[in-house]
C-alpha cells in the first residue's frame, strides 16, 4: 500500500492493518478453541450418565458361573484391551490420596490398580485406573469411551491363570455424580472390573476433566496361565 | 472460549510477556481490553493434570464403602474379599471366601480395638506355632459384631456357630446381609478402624474341626481348630468420587494452546495499536 500524505491517511493505514491484524488474531483464536476447526482429536464419547445411577445394563449370564480355580490375590502384572490397542506391562498399585480420591500413575503410560479394595480375579470390584492424556497428547486410556458391551479385558497375573472381562457398561458420571457406589460396592461376590479414566469437556479455568469415564465388566473366563 | 463472569480458578506459570496479570479470584469482565490479555494469560497456560475440587462432593450422610482383603492366617491357605457399606448405622457386609475348611462352620466377626490390625508371627506368644483367636486380640481387638447369618449380631453371638455361615464343599464361604449396628461400632467402621476375622482352620489336615490341636481357649466345648483365625483383613475406605486422570493435552484447548494464545495475542496487540491511535489522535 502506497502511504498518503495526508493526516487521514495514516489513521487509514493504521485502521486496515489494524483491523487485518485482529481479524487474523480472531480467527485463530477461534481455530485455537474451536473444537471443530482445531483438527485434533477428541477422547471418544461415552454414554453420560444424567445423574449418579446404576449402569444401564447389568453383567452377562455368564458372569454368574465364571470363576477362576484360584481366586486368590495376585498382583496383575499385564493389561490386555485389543479392542483398543491396550496392551501394557506398566502396572502401578495406587492407593487413596489425603482427600479421599483414588491415586493416578505419575506416569502417563502406566495404568494403576487399587490396592485397597479386590484384585483382579477376586471377588468384588477390582479398580484400574489411567490418563486419558497427558499436558502434550493422548495418553494409555485415551480410547477408553470407545468400549462397548462384548468388548474383553484380560488382566495377565504374576502367577496362575489370567482372567477375562467382558464390558457390560460404559458410562460417563460429571466428577460431582460420580457413582461411587456402583463402582466401588458390592458385586454381590461376582468378579469385576472398572476401569476409570477422566472424560467429558477439559476445564481450562481449573485444568481438569469434567467427568470420568468407567467401564464396567465382568468376569467371562480365563485364559491358562503362561 | 471462556464465557464472560468466568472466575479463574487458578493461574499457572506460563510464557505469556504478562504472566503476572491473572491471580486466581480475577472476574473475566464483559467488553474489557484488559479481559482480553487476561483471556490471553489463560489460553497460554499449560495444562497439568490437577487435584480435582469436586472430590468431597458427597453430602455427610453418605453412604461409606469400605473394603477388606483377607489373608490367611495360621497357614489356612484361605483368602477373600469383603465389601461394606456403612449408611448411618445400617450395615451391609458382603463376604466371599475360599480355601476354607470345606462342609464346617466359620465363625467371623467385626474385630474393633488394639491396634486395627491383623496379627504377626509375634502374636503367638505361647510360642506353639499357632495364633489362637486371644493371641490375636493385642492387634485387633474385641469382638464387636458377630456376622451371623441370621438374628442376633452382638458379641453375645460370637460363638454361635450354628448361626455362622458354613463352607461349601469347595471351600468357600460367600455372605451377604444387611443389619443394624451400635453407633459407636458404626463410628469406628467409617474411620478405617475395624479388622474382620474368620475364623475355623485344619491344623491337622483330616477334613474336620478335631482336637488334636487342643480345645478351644473361648470355649472348652469347642475344639481349638474351630475357634483360630482362618482369615483377617482391616477394613478400609474405598476412593471417595472420580479420578483427576487427564492433562487436557489431548483435547483442542490443550493441543492448540499455541494457536489460540497467538490469535489472543493478535487481538490483544490489535487492540493496542487501535488504543494508542486513538489516544495519539485525541492528544492532536
Amino acid at each position: 500500500m502506497i502511504p498518503v500524505r495526508t493526516p487521514g491517511g495514516h489513521r487509514r493505514i493504521r485502521a486496515v492493518a489494524t483491523a487485518s491484524l485482529g481479524t487474523l488474531g480472531v480467527v485463530l483464536l477461534a481455530a485455537g478453541l474451536w473444537p471443530g476447526l482445531s483438527g485434533a482429536p477428541q477422547p471418544p464419547p461415552a454414554d453420560e450418565a444424567s445423574h449418579a445411577s446404576s449402569p444401564q445394563s447389568a453383567p452377562p449370564d455368564t458372569a454368574a458361573t465364571a470363576a477362576l480355580a484360584e481366586p486368590g490375590r495376585v498382583e496383575p502384572v499385564r493389561l490386555r484391551i485389543p479392542a483398543i490397542e491396550v496392551a501394557t506391562s506398566r502396572l502401578v498399585p495406587l492407593g487413596v490420596r489425603e482427600d479421599g480420591e483414588l491415586e493416578v500413575p505419575r506416569d502417563y503410560d502406566a495404568v494403576g490398580w487399587y490396592r485397597g479394595g479386590p484384585w483382579p480375579g477376586q471377588p468384588g470390584p477390582a479398580v484400574m485406573g489411567a490418563h486419558v492424556d497427558s499436558d502434550t497428547g493422548p495418553a494409555v486410556f485415551y480410547r477408553l469411551g470407545e468400549l462397548r458391551p462384548g468388548d474383553t479385558i484380560t488382566v495377565e497375573r504374576a502367577e496362575g491363570e489370567a482372567p477375562v472381562f467382558t464390558v457390560y457398561a460404559v458410562q460417563r458420571y460429571r466428577k460431582e455424580d460420580f457413582a461411587t457406589g456402583q463402582v466401588y460396592g458390592s458385586t454381590g461376590g461376582r468378579p469385576e472390573l472398572r476401569l476409570i479414566t477422566c472424560g467429558g469437556g477439559f476445564d481450562e479455568a481449573t485444568q481438569t476433566y469434567e467427568s470420568n469415564t468407567v467401564v464396567y465388566a465382568a468376569l467371562s473366563g480365563a485364559r491358562p496361565a503362561p | 472460549m471462556l464465557p464472560t463472569g468466568t472466575r479463574v480458578v487458578a493461574a499457572r506459570p506460563t510464557n505469556h510477556p504478562s504472566p503476572g496479570r491473572i491471580r486466581p479470584g480475577d472476574l473475566i469482565k464483559e467488553g474489557e481490553f484488559v479481559a482480553t490479555r487476561k483471556l490471553a494469560a489463560v489460553a497460554l497456560t499449560v495444562p497439568v493434570c490437577v487435584v480435582t475440587a469436586a472430590a468431597p462432593a458427597m453430602a455427610e450422610q453418605h453412604t461409606e464403602t469400605l473394603h477388606a482383603n483377607l489373608q490367611p492366617l495360621n497357614e489356612s491357605g484361605a483368602s477373600g474379599t469383603a465389601n461394606v457399606t456403612v449408611e448411618g448405622t445400617h450395615v451391609t457386609v458382603d463376604i466371599n471366601s475360599n480355601g476354607l475348611v470345606a462342609d464346617a462352620p466359620h465363625a467371623q466377626h467385626f474385630h474393633i480395638g488394639g491396634q486395627n490390625t491383623c496379627p504377626t508371627d509375634e502374636a503367638d506368644t505361647n510360642d506353639n506355632g499357632l495364633i489362637s483367636t486371644p493371641e490375636g486380640q493385642p492387634f485387633y481387638g474385641d469382638i464387636q459384631t458377630s456376622l451371623t447369618t441370621e438374628g442376633d449380631t452382638s458379641p453375645d453371638s460370637g460363638l454361635a456357630v450354628d448361626r455362622m455361615p458354613t463352607a461349601d464343599s469347595g471351600g468357600n464361604v460367600d455372605y451377604s446381609r444387611s443389619f443394624e449396628v451400635p453407633q459407636d461400632v458404626a463410628d469406628s467402621l467409617r474411620d478405617g478402624d475395624a479388622v474382620i476375622v474368620q475364623h475355623g482352620i485344619d491344623v491337622n489336615g483330616n477334613g474336620e474341626y478335631d482336637t488334636e490341636a487342643g480345645q478351644s481357649e473361648l470355649d472348652p466345648a469347642l475344639p481349638a481348630e474351630a475357634t483360630h483365625p482362618a482369615t483377617c483383613g482391616r477394613l478400609t475406605s474405598a476412593p471417595d468420587g472420580g479420578v483427576a486422570a487427564g492433562g487436557g493435552g489431548a483435547m483442542d484447548n490443550g493441543a492448540n494452546t499455541a494457536l489460540a494464545g497467538f490469535g489472543a495475542f493478535l487481538v490483544a496487540a490489535a487492540g493496542t495499536v487501535l488504543f494508542l491511535g486513538r489516544r495519539a489522535h485525541a492528544n492532536r
